[in-house]
């Protein structure tokens, strides 16, 4: 069990030759950009930003404020949008410097008492986890022996991230939208072991009626609008789901999950400023496992801190240890907050897998060491040590939840064997909205 | 002047050549040099270059006709002349001056009549638009739209009789039209006459369709097989045929005698189709080349060790062919029996696929119809199927008088991959003795 | 029916629709402060307000996603694209997401979303401007394509669009939006996806065309009519679904088809048309079938050269002479 304070081992900037900074639990990292210019104080006469009137267009003043944001929100000042005339060149900085804050999450931090969590829902979100670790072991199984097709690329380590958000979050209004990795989410927000593993068997009675596959999993009911194939093509869509809850005023935000290698594509760049320059109600997250299929961040990315990233945006961004539910649980709230308030902001939650990338990975790309010590902070374990030591519930209760949860992911398969394959005419189904098909040839 | 291409000795063993393909249209200009033709000779296909300017006035030979060496293939000439005298010389000429050798008769000179009465209007070989007919029908295939090939062959008009006016004489709507024309108003309608017919045809809505109409009916899963699997064997395995008359005298009396048994007992009255089932497979027993199957792509021949006799039987919408499994071990009452269920399930559609398929020989038989003999197609994999016919009253003689006979005609279709004729034969004498003979079934 | 231009027989029906359902938004770029690149929603800011009027960052990948998002969350998104060629950034978006995502999910989830703005050539904007993309998408099931020829067809279908639960791709005409014509005025004036406009009767020869081609096709028309042959004119409007019923009744008529086509002629909308006339009419076919299409290149710039890029009238002209065998 870690030590609450353990430090953060912030490991990027290694090999940039600095260190963004290192505390022990608490802020980390700080920016603030300062104008040093022959004039103290900035414009504020820059003119209203063409197009965007006021439901749109983003109000934020052009004054410092950093002093005064809450604690949560990583800020920072904005340079004057407009230059005085060139004449006086006067607004024209002489020099421009950067610091930044950002706030982490670290694991250890907080007990679920800290955090707002019952001893019934720490349990629950235990039985959650223990559920997509022993879904996706059986799953692999299932891959072996063929009775599943294409690709599967497993979440096993990876399942603090999901429980803790969907915890979160308002499940059925709030919505939720992540890449091709997304059993460990749908099992997280209540999809069904039986549909989940239906649909991976690719039979009718699956989520998607074996029309999706592992990679596309959809429910309506959950409000998980898919895992997406296409990596990063779905953060635009995230941000479009979120736009339509501003539009409709419903209160509701939008999660979008998508990986490291994800923020190498254009429409994960183009898709951020959208969210902030529309001020829309999502948070995106980034789900950095290090690894992009086989490829480590350093080796993909010339910044890879990638809240630093955001500051491009203009939006908050946080680091959480996504090994530690109760972390990831804390900073989705904070963050959920935030978007409610039409504050999106991008948080890194550093996760590992234990598994390759899909079931055909080699991992040459990592030692066994690197995968053992990770293997330390298995967050099942962890929340396991957690309960025990907070006597939230004996080891023969949670054994007792393991068997259950097993016995639920036997049943899945035995469901998905045992229900119908998709007739052959629904290959013509669910194209369009209308059933007669004058459409196709 | 008019310039002949003969066909040249092109190897040294080479006594004729068959011109493989036209390398030149009828009344394409032609240089020294160019090649008109490809020419196979026995040792190998060769170009036909010609050594005159001029043009191509016209292609004595189609495309597979073999030539002598020095007989004509080609006149080349200028455009309009008259080449009738240099054709009559050719064909007059006996011997090695004679054109095709393909059709035989016209060796006699009437090759000549056709080349030299054949009309040649000057305008025609010029005519870019209309090419002359006989370029169409000459390389074997008669150009026409779609169109008007349904046309055509809605109204009965023969296609090759057409002169097509379409590019590269295709035979296009208009031209049916102009032969339909020609057929109602007379061999005087003019062009715009025709055009107003077209449209009045077309008027009227259906212009294309048979007098009377008909009914569609689609083409049930059974037809499909019943196609598929005949067409598989009738194009796929060389079918031949063996006829026997055979004497029926005996068979009809210990028919008679049999069944006053059966009756007696409470058992299956036997048919004749019965008695030849079991004649079958007893002398299948005897020809195990007929109880076969020539399996192409296992690549091998089997030489069945069971006897599984399959009966066709007409159903509703085809047939279907249930199988008394080892006929040959089984009694005439049994037989029948069987045959009589397997029918009747067939009829109701009962039959499962292990009751129809496994077979290794078929019998048909359309006696009850009142016909005489006919042949079948094979069922395949069997090698042989047995068509039965009806029993005929026939005078016949026996010890020079003519008396009232009985006779019934059976004939074996082969699959000539395995049997032979010879084969054949035998195994029809041995089905002929037992049939002929019924009490020899006993032996 | 009152006479106007082919933008605001456009306008008038987003106006109308908005005014009906709140849920309908209009997002690309300049649409709302420029007024539209090619001043198609003029003045619809004022009315609508920001929020429903969106200018958007040059970024199609991103605001396409976008709607398509919107379009899943429950809103009937309009994007415009300033011009179809730069639909090719979103590319991934239309393809993967907008046709796929209702296949996918099971049917879970809808796009009912608009994209549009003018496709094809307008004039010497060379290569990257001048690229008609009806059978790239066409090719695509779970996509409808629509692509008008006239004001009131314009006016009529887009509003079907609109309307419509599927992403629909409309396609315009840069070079039409001056166009004037009767529309009708009528607030409920849907023309139904997937039927063809049968634009002049005739019986000797069956001319196919859409969009601007359509144009083209009226002036063949004409010409043949002063020869003594009359054309039969058919504007399918939509591309996917394709009424071919239509054409095939036309053809069994005339039994004689020229598809004109400013596509590039490889596996274009010409070849589809061609390949599903001989399957469902191959004996009534009395020649081949013609087609007129842009030159198999790129768009070229000098202007002769674009010129003789395009479908030509004399060119079709020619053709419909040909299977006429004139």
């Amino acid at each position: 069990m870690p030590t609450q304070n353990r430090p953060i081992p912030i490991r990027i900037g290694l090999f940039k030759g600095f260190f963004i900074g290192v505390g022990c639990a608490a802020t980390l990292v700080r920016l603030d950009l300062i104008h040093s210019s022959g004039t103290s104080n900035h414009c504020s006469n820059h003119p209203n930003q063409s197009g965007m009137a006021n439901e749109i267009q983003r109000n934020k003043t052009q004054s410092k404020r950093s002093a005064k944001t809450s604690k949560s929100t990583a800020t920072r000042t904005r340079a004057p949008k407009t230059r005085a005339p060139a004449s006086t060149n006067a607004n024209f900085p002489d020099e421009i410097n950067i610091s930044l804050t950002f706030e982490t999450y670290p694991a250890g931090k907080y007990t679920h008492g800290d955090v707002g969590l019952s001893d019934h829902q720490v349990l629950s979100m235990y039985q959650n986890m223990l559920l997509q670790r022993r879904f996706e072991e059986r799953a692999a199984q299932m891959y072996g022996k063929q009775k599943i097709g294409g690709f599967l690329h497993l979440y096993i380590g990876q399942e603090a991230v999901s429980t803790g958000s969907a915890a979160a979050i308002n499940i059925g209004s709030d919505s939720v939208i992540t890449a091709y990795r997304d059993h460990g989410l749908g099992l997280a927000l209540g999809m069904s072991a039986n549909e989940c593993m239906a649909e991976l068997f690719g039979k009718v009675t699956g989520c998607s009626r074996g029309k999706g596959g592992s990679m596309h999993f959809f429910s309506k009911e959950c409000r998980l609008f898919g895992g997406h194939g296409i990596v990063g093509a779905h953060v635009p869509v995230g941000v479009g789901i979120a736009f339509a809850h501003k539009y409709k005023d419903d209160g509701g935000i939008c999660l979008i999950y998508f990986g490291d290698g994800a923020v190498g594509q254009g429409a994960v760049h183009e898709a951020s400023n959208l969210a902030s320059l529309y001020e829309l109600p999502a948070i995106l997250i980034i789900e950095n496992n290090e690894y992009a299929m086989g490829t480590a961040i350093h080796r993909a990315f010339a910044e890879p801190r990638f809240t630093y990233h955001a500051v491009s945006y203009d939006m908050p961004a946080a680091v959480v240890d996504g090994m530690d539910v109760f972390s990831v649980y804390k900073a989705i709230q904070v963050h959920a907050d935030l978007a409610r308030q039409r504050k999106p902001s991008i948080l890194e939650v550093r996760t590992y897998r234990y598994r390759g990338h899909s079931m055909s990975d080699p991992m040459n790309y990592r030692t066994k060491e690197e995968l053992d010590s990770k293997k330390n902070e298995d967050p099942i374990l962890r929340l396991k040590a957690y309960i025990v030591e907070h006597q939230l519930a004996t080891l023969k209760i949670l054994d007792q939840i393991d068997e259950e949860v097993k016995e639920v992911v036997l049943r899945s398969v035995e469901f998905a064997e045992e229900s119908p394959v998709p007739d052959l005419d629904t290959i013509y189904e669910n194209i369009y909205e209308e059933s007669d098909y004058p459409y196709l040839v | 002047m008019a310039i002949p291409v003969e066909m040249p000795k092109m190897s040294d063993t080479m006594e004729e050549g068959v011109v493989v393909a036209w390398m030149a249209e009828e009344g394409q200009e032609v240089a020294a040099g160019d090649i008109i033709a490809q020419v196979e000779t026995d040792k190998a296909t060769m170009d036909l270059e010609v050594y005159d300017d001029g043009v191509l006035l016209k292609r004595v030979v189609e495309e597979g006709d073999a030539v002598p060496i020095g007989g004509l293939i080609a006149v080349l000439g200028s455009k309009g002349e008259d080449i009738s005298d240099l054709l009559a010389r050719y064909a007059g000429s006996s011997g090695d001056g004679a054109a095709a050798t393909k059709p035989a008769k016209d060796q006699d000179g009437s090759v000549a009549e056709a080349l030299v009465s054949e009309p040649e209007p000057e305008n025609k070989q010029a005519s870019a638009t209309a090419p002359p007919e006989e370029l169409v029908t000459q390389t074997g295939r008669v150009k026409s739209s779609p169109l008007a090939r349904k046309l055509a062959d809605d109204h009965g008009i023969d296609l090759a009789a057409v002169p097509g006016t379409g590019p590269e004489g295709r035979i296009i709507k208009r031209d049916i039209e102009a032969r339909m024309g020609e057929s109602l108003v007379g061999k005087g309608a003019r062009k715009d006459e025709a055009r107003r017919l077209r449209v009045a045809t077309l008027s009227t809505g259906r212009p294309s369709s048979v007098e009377g109409g008909y009914e569609s009916v689609g083409i049930s899963q059974m037809r499909k097989t019943v196609a598929r699997r005949l067409a598989e064997s009738k194009f796929g395995s060389p079918h031949f045929y063996l006829t026997a008359d055979l004497a029926m005298e005996r068979a009809v009396a210990a028919r008679k005698q049999i069944n006053e048994i059966t009756e007696a007992q409470g058992l299956a009255r036997i048919s004749f189709n019965d008695l030849i089932t079991k004649a079958c497979a007893h002398a299948l027993r005897e020809h195990r080349w007929i109880n076969a199957s020539y399996l192409e792509q296992e690549g091998e021949v089997r030489l069945h060790n069971d006897i599984h006799v399959a009966v066709a039987v007409a159903v509703d919408d085809g047939l279907i062919t249930p199988v008394i499994r080892h006929a040959d071990e089984k009694g005439l009452s049994e037989i029948a029996s069987e045959t009589r269920a397997l029918a009747e399930r067939a009829r109701a559609k009962e039959l499962q696929p292990e009751e129809y398929s496994g077979s290794t020989f078929t019998t048909s038989n359309l006696g009850m119809f009142g016909i005489d003999e006919f042949t079948a197609i094979i069922n395949p994999p069997n090698a042989c199927i047995l068509a039965i016919g009806t029993i005929r009253d026939v005078p016949v003689v026996e010890e020079g008088e003519v008396i009232a006979g009985k006779r019934m005609k059976i004939t074996l279709s082969c699959d000539h991959r395995i049997v032979d004729g010879a084969t054949g034969a035998r195994f029809l004498a041995t089905v002929r003795k037992y049939i002929e003979d019924p009490l020899t079934l006993l032996l | 029916m009152a006479e106007i231009q082919f933008r605001e027989a456009i306008r008038q029906a987003m106006v109308e629709e908005m005014r009906r359902d709140e849920s309908i938004f209009l997002m690309g770029e300049e649409v709302a402060e420029y007024h539209g690149a090619y001043k198609v929603s003029q003045g619809m800011l004022a009315e609508f307000g920001s929020k429903r009027v969106i200018d958007t960052p040059i970024s199609e990948n991103g605001f396409s996603g976008l709607g398509i998002g919107a379009a899943m969350n429950g809103l009937r998104p309009i994007i415009e694209f300033m011009t179809f060629n730069f639909s090719f950034v979103a590319f991934d978006q239309i393809i993967n997401n907008a046709a796929k995502i209702r296949y996918m999910s099971g049917g879970q989830f809808r796009v009912p979303i608009v994209f549009r703005g003018p496709n094809g050539a307008a004039g010497q904007l060379g290569a990257t401007h001048n690229t008609s993309t009806e059978s790239i998408f066409a090719t695509l099931p779970g996509l409808k394509v629509v692509s008008p020829s006239n004001p009131d067809d314009a006016k009529g279908l887009l509003k079907t669009a609109i309307r419509d639960d599927n992403p629909v791709l409309f396609l315009e005409s840069e070079v039409m939006y001056g166009m004037k014509g009767d529309v009708s005025e009528d607030e409920d004036y849907l023309i139904p996806i997937g039927k063809a406009r049968m634009a002049r009767e005739g019986e000797d020869v069956t001319i196919v065309a859409h969009g601007r081609s359509y144009w083209v096709a009226l002036k063949v028309a004409d010409r043949l009519s002063a020869d003594g042959y009359s054309a039969e004119v058919i504007d399918p409007r939509t591309i996917r679904p394709l009424d071919i019923e239509s054409i095939v009744a036309s053809i069994k008529k005339t039994n004689r088809c020229v598809i004109i086509d400013e596509s590039t002629p490889f596996a274009g909308i010409s070849a589809e048309i061609t390949y599903q006339i001989q399957e469902l009419a191959f004996d009534y076919l009395d020649a081949p079938i013609a087609r007129i299409t842009a030159k198999d290149t790129p768009a070229p710039y000098a202007k002769n050269l674009m010129e003789y890029y395009m479908p030509g009238e004399d060119d079709a002209y020619e053709a419909c002479r040909r299977v006429m065998y004139l």
